[in-house]
């Protein structure tokens, strides 16, 4: 085939293709932009002579101004892990993305498969369709990080700045963005395409999720034990190693990522064993697709994580009652990582709007001949509240319990656990119960938002779509 | 018409007289027109007379002499020919499809192979027609009324297989049985 | 290597297939020559619809044999079972073969653009199917746009546009009225004997089965009558 012929099949066709295409460009662009960023500021501790990379409080001269979390060599790691951290939520979002509509993409590939195309020539056009999106948002990294650097950097009054002004390495390290977002999109679209290349009728009689299976059990419970080994390993090893520090928090995520969807399934199971119509049919759905749920539920449970190891620390200065002057210092420091975390959190809702209305979208045959065979509307809108909470707020409650556990651990030397509990007991419980609303708040309102798709899809008109 | 193997048919399930044939005949076909008296006899004579029937005892128990007749091999014979021998497909056939699924049921007989033979003489009948060029419309529209009647024998025998096939798989059943 | 006989068009030996749940072929074989047009019939859920899939290649049996043109599939990968069914085998299915957003016009030629040809030849005898099809006037419209019928027009002519060897058609006049279902049969048929090519015709339809020339009858995953027609 021509590469004209695929670019005629893989061009966006719907404007529900268009603003999925720029939906996964802009994603890919922030998490571009972001890793441009955390690489500037990695960056600084090259630049610098010897003077600043001790804990002096002072700033170096000529770092422009920059926050002191920046400036200090010191305390840089953490902040480059925090817009590294930033980019898990994007990146989340960007698969979701990028999933979105898959149904109809899996059946319009099926279909070109049944005209005749061969495997390879629909790889190819599902690899065009996604890397041409993913290079759009590697080049979008450019100017996405200009404009970071203009909130963060520019605006901000000297001493608040957090981004360096710009340098010309910058522009390595987005021709870097650009190489490694379109190699990930050429992967990504050969992997959408899997299944309808080796059959072509693959979507036709199977509409479910491939349940999730024992590799991801297997990874699961692999960086379970690494996050166990980390912990460990960063009590009893010698300070300022920051190797388990890394693998505590790469197992973290692994674990999170690989393990939530069957557990999102798991409770979707159990959900609908309900006697309540609204419950049942949600259930169904989370368990019949929870990879949608999963990835939020994991992003939440992160979050929930650094929520939780926050407020175990900020309890422990508060107890420290002649913070003096540091005390702004250091609860900057905090509220700075906190809105990083809400940022994160708000991503993440956004990924779970976008996941519901793409389910909508899916399942309109089913939910106009629910609505037409008497379903009430606010039913149906009570389950699909069910269905986006299903797994989210759990996850946020149980990643502060578990953050401030593990912190809790980690910083409590031997005997004083049970002291430092107590301690934190009361913030970390306060902070459970604000989150857990916040992302109940959060995920109510998301289903009102999405009242609209789901009028469209119980349209009596969609029992006509085959 | 085949009155006379319907007769034989009704008779295969063992010997009766007329008064009993003229009965489980309009059995048989509930919604047919009810067998004449005279027609049983005449039809019965005419069989003895082929050496399609017997009488095999004259009884009279205190009433009007009654004649119980039965099956000859030469009648069974007969009556299994007619039973694989398709009925000619279209134009007033329809009767004789009803009649030979019905008898080939009722006696208890595998009525696959007769519904199969049918099946394929209408199906052969139906692309004839199709092959056939019309000189006009309106004689395309004659044969458009052959066909679709042909489609509805096929598809009443496409109901018969579904149902004595259900019957085979669920004892319970009614339909199908001898009684 | 020699040239494969192409006298028979399509033959299947002991074909079985279940999905997950459902035994849908037990031991199917079928044989259909060049310029035979064959009925396959049955009750719903008989595994017609599987047979054809099977003898398209688009779905590979759990067992038994499947040869097209004298080509047996399980020598063949998919890519090269692929151009065998793009080059040489029309198919028509009952429904999700047409691309959704490409336009009718598009859809029919969609088989010679991606063997090759260019757009301008490919679109000429598309537009050429279309008016025979009588869908010339639909030829910028999407297709998802079309009504079930005028989607099975779409689909024969895509299945013709090619000029293959074999057609294969589940239910090809199933969403069509009777006078246009005979029509687009006519044609169909028509065009596979200028051809000499081969046609299996998947149906319940007995006005459709009687323009065979042959009709196997399945039921319950095996065949469980032929009968000449001819």
């Amino acid at each position: 085939m021509r590469l004209s012929g695929a670019l005629l099949l893989a061009r966006p066709a719907s404007s529900a293709d268009r603003t999925r295409s720029l939906l996964v460009a802009t994603t890919t662009g922030v998490a571009g932009a972001l890793l441009v960023a955390a690489a500037r500021i990695a960056r600084l501790s090259l630049d610098t002579d010897g003077s600043s990379s001790g804990y002096g409080l002072i700033p170096r001269t000529g770092s422009e101004g920059l926050v002191p979390y920046v400036s200090q060599a010191g305390l840089r790691p953490g902040v480059v892990l925090g817009v590294l951290l930033l980019t898990v939520p994007v990146l989340a979002l960007a698969v979701q993305a990028l999933r979105t509509g898959s149904v109809a993409r899996d059946r319009k590939l099926s279909s070109v498969r049944l005209a005749g195309a061969t495997p390879g020539e629909v790889r190819r056009i599902a690899a065009v369709e996604a890397g041409g999106a993913a290079l759009l948002g590697g080049l979008l990294a450019g100017p996405v990080y200009l404009v970071l650097y203009v909130l963060l950097g520019a605006l901000p009054s000297a001493g608040h700045r957090l981004l360096p002004s710009p340098d010309r390495v910058d522009l390595l390290g987005w021709l870097a963005v650009v190489v490694l977002t379109l190699l990930g999109g050429l992967v990504a679209g050969g992997l959408v395409a899997r299944r309808i290349v080796v059959d072509p009728l693959g979507v036709r009689r199977r509409t479910r999720d491939v349940p999730p299976g024992r590799v991801a059990l297997a990874v699961t419970l692999l960086s379970a034990a690494g996050l166990v080994t980390g912990v460990t390993v960063v009590r009893l090893g010698p300070a300022h190693w920051w190797f388990p520090m890394v693998l505590v928090l790469v197992s973290l995520l692994v674990m999170v990522f690989a393990g939530a969807p069957a557990a999102v399934a798991a409770l979707g199971r159990r959900r609908a064993r309900s006697a309540d119509a609204a419950d049942l049919l949600a259930g169904l759905r989370v368990a019949a697709a929870p990879r949608s749920n999963g990835r939020v539920a994991a992003v939440l449970l992160v979050c929930g994580v650094a929520f939780g190891v926050q407020a175990v620390l900020v309890g422990d200065l508060l107890h420290e009652h002649d913070l003096g002057e540091d005390a702004s210092f250091y609860l900057g420091g905090h509220a700075l990582a906190a809105a990083g975390v809400v940022v994160a959190l708000a991503v993440a809702v956004v990924t779970l709007v976008v996941g519901m209305s793409d389910a909508l979208l899916e399942a309109r045959r089913p939910l106009a001949a629910l609505r037409a065979l008497g379903v009430q509307e606010s039913e149906l809108e009570r389950s699909l509240r069910a269905q986006s909470s299903t797994g989210t707020v759990l996850a946020v409650v149980l990643g502060t319990l578990l953050g401030a556990v593990g912190i809790t651990t980690l910083i409590a030397g031997d005997g004083e656990w049970s002291h430092e509990a107590g301690r934190a007991a009361l913030p970390v419980a306060a902070t459970a119960l604000v989150t857990a609303l916040l992302v109940r708040l959060l995920v109510h309102g998301s289903a009102r938002l999405l009242r609209g798709a789901l009028r469209a899809a119980t349209d009596p008109e969609n029992l006509r779509v085959a | 018409m085949s009155t006379p193997e319907v007769l034989l048919a009704v008779l295969r399930r063992g010997p009766a007289h007329g008064y009993d044939l003229k009965r489980d005949h309009d059995e048989w076909f509930p919604d047919g027109r009810p067998l004449a008296y005279g027609q049983v006899y005449s039809t019965l004579a005419r069989l003895e007379r082929d050496g399609l029937v017997e009488v095999v005892e004259t009884r009279t128990e205190g009433g009007p002499e009654r004649t119980v007749y039965a099956v000859t091999e030469a009648g069974e014979a007969h009556v299994q020919t007619w039973l694989s021998d398709p009925a000619p497909a279209g134009g007033g056939s329809t009767e004789e499809i009803v009649r030979k699924a019905i008898a080939a049921l009722r006696t208890g007989a595998d009525p696959a192979p007769f519904l199969v033979a049918q099946r394929a003489a209408h199906l052969r009948r139906m692309r004839a027609l199709a092959d056939e060029p019309v000189a006009d419309p309106v004689a395309g529209l004659a044969r458009d009324h052959l066909v679709a009647h042909l489609d509805a024998d096929l598809r009443w025998l496409d109901l018969a297989v579904a149902r004595t096939s259900q019957a085979t798989t669920n004892p319970a059943a009614p339909v199908g049985g001898t009684r | 290597m020699t040239a494969p006989n192409e006298d028979t068009a399509i033959e299947l030996v002991g074909v079985e297939h279940a999905y997950r749940r459902t035994v849908a072929l037990r031991g199917v074989s079928l044989r259909v020559d060049a310029g035979e047009v064959v009925a396959v019939t049955g009750p719903s859920g008989c595994g017609k619809s599987t047979a054809l899939h099977v003898a398209a290649g688009i779905l590979r049996p759990q067992g038994g044999m499947v040869r097209i043109l004298g080509r047996d599939l399980a020598d063949l990968d998919e890519t090269a079972r692929t151009l065998l069914r793009r080059r040489r085998v029309g198919i028509v299915l009952q429904f999700g073969q047409l691309v959704p957003d490409l336009t009718v016009l598009d859809n029919v030629a969609l088989p010679l653009l991606l063997d090759g040809y260019d757009r301008f030849a490919a679109r000429t005898a598309a537009r050429g199917w279309l008016v025979r099809v009588g869908l010339d006037g639909e030829a910028d419209t999407p297709s998802a746009e079309l009504s079930g019928g005028q989607g099975q027009r779409a689909a024969v002519a895509r299945a013709l546009v090619t000029g293959p060897s074999v057609v294969l058609a589940d239910e090809p006049t199933g969403s069509l009225d009777t006078v246009g279902g005979e029509q687009l049969l006519d044609l169909l048929l028509a065009a596979a004997r200028e051809r000499g090519a081969a046609v299996v015709l998947v149906t319940h339809d007995n006005v459709v089965a009687s323009r065979a020339d042959r009709e196997v009858r399945l039921l319950d995953g095996h065949v469980a009558t032929e009968a000449v027609l001819r």
